[in-house]
């Protein structure tokens, strides 16, 4: 409980932090960051700067993006990281052959939420996907599945 | 063990804040690009308001803003078709194309974006012009 609340201030720290954060992004990642809807990504060092390249990838690729269809591809990609290890214990997630299931399998969530991924570069969904890769590996997300054949 | 578990916490914490944050890799042997390589091109562009709006404030690109003062007019009920760069540009014909899902209307049909969007992030300076000599033959040319 204490070191939740603790965790609590630490954030709460980061969030006014965030024009020193924002002030020190290159250029062009502010105006990036500026054009995106507001909430969408959190200001949270260290990679800020990624994830608005990112966002803004989405947002030129998908013709109603908002902060809620970024979480829903975020998420979908996290439940496609979780399915994938649920489905091979012990692989590391370290082979391109894993990565393409994921991707594939996100796509196609997020294709069934109407959402339309034609003109997602496929870089951008490639690094979605090693973002989500990496927070599996770091535990956080979904962790395992139940997973019906 | 308290820093530990702290830390821990903390470090999920942001980590589910970040949630898509450019980690760096640790298998697979590639390496992390950077957020000039992840921004992509031109190519995949839709021709939604946001979309047009940072391609040519952010991008400096002229055809979005061309693209996007059409749509705005095309969407106002101004002109009765499609601008013809938006369907070869964006492989967007006119029954794919709704005013409210690309941002530019609301619900009512009213529109709710700017008339125009001004062209930014452009290339300083201007090429040197060529040295004329009077003449009005190169300088370069002059001179032997």
């Amino acid at each position: 409980m204490a070191s939740g609340v603790v965790t609590g201030l630490a954030l709460d720290a980061i969030e006014r932090a965030a024009p020193v954060i924002i002030g020190a992004l290159a250029p062009e990642i502010q105006k990036l960051l500026a054009s995106i809807p507001s909430n969408t990504v959190k200001v949270v060092p260290p990679a800020i700067d990624v994830e608005v390249a990112v966002a803004a990838n989405l947002m030129r690729a998908m013709p109603a993006f908002s902060a809620e269809i970024y979480a829903t591809v975020k998420s979908k990609i996290g439940i496609a990281v979780a399915i994938y290890a649920t489905e091979h214990p012990g692989d590391v997630l370290e082979s391109d052959a894993a990565w393409m299931d994921i991707q594939s399998m996100a796509v196609a969530a997020i294709a069934e939420e109407g959402l339309d991924t034609t003109r997602i570069p496929v870089s951008t969904l490639r690094q979605m996907v090693a973002s989500g890769v990496e927070l599996h590996r770091a535990g956080a997300g979904v962790r395992a599945l139940t997973v019906g054949k | 063990m308290k820093i530990r578990n702290f830390l821990d916490r903390f470090l999920c914490s942001v980590a589910s804040l970040l949630l898509l944050a450019g980690c760096a890799q640790q298998g697979g042997g590639l390496l992390q690009p950077t957020p000039k390589e992840i921004i992509s091109g031109k190519n995949t562009i839709v021709p939604s308001a946001a979309a047009l709006s940072m391609e040519a404030t952010n991008f400096c690109n002229a055809q979005a803003q061309v693209d996007y003062a059409g749509l705005v007019l095309y969407c106002e009920g101004k002109t009765p078709t499609l601008p013809l760069s938006i369907s070869t540009t964006y492989q967007t014909e006119t029954s794919q194309f709704s005013c409210q899902v690309y941002g530019y209307t609301n619900s009512s049909n009213q529109l709710i974006v700017p008339q125009t969007v001004t062209l930014g992030n452009c290339p300083t300076g201007t090429a040197p012009a060529p040295i004329v000599a009077p003449s009005g033959t190169p300088a370069a040319a002059a001179k032997s």
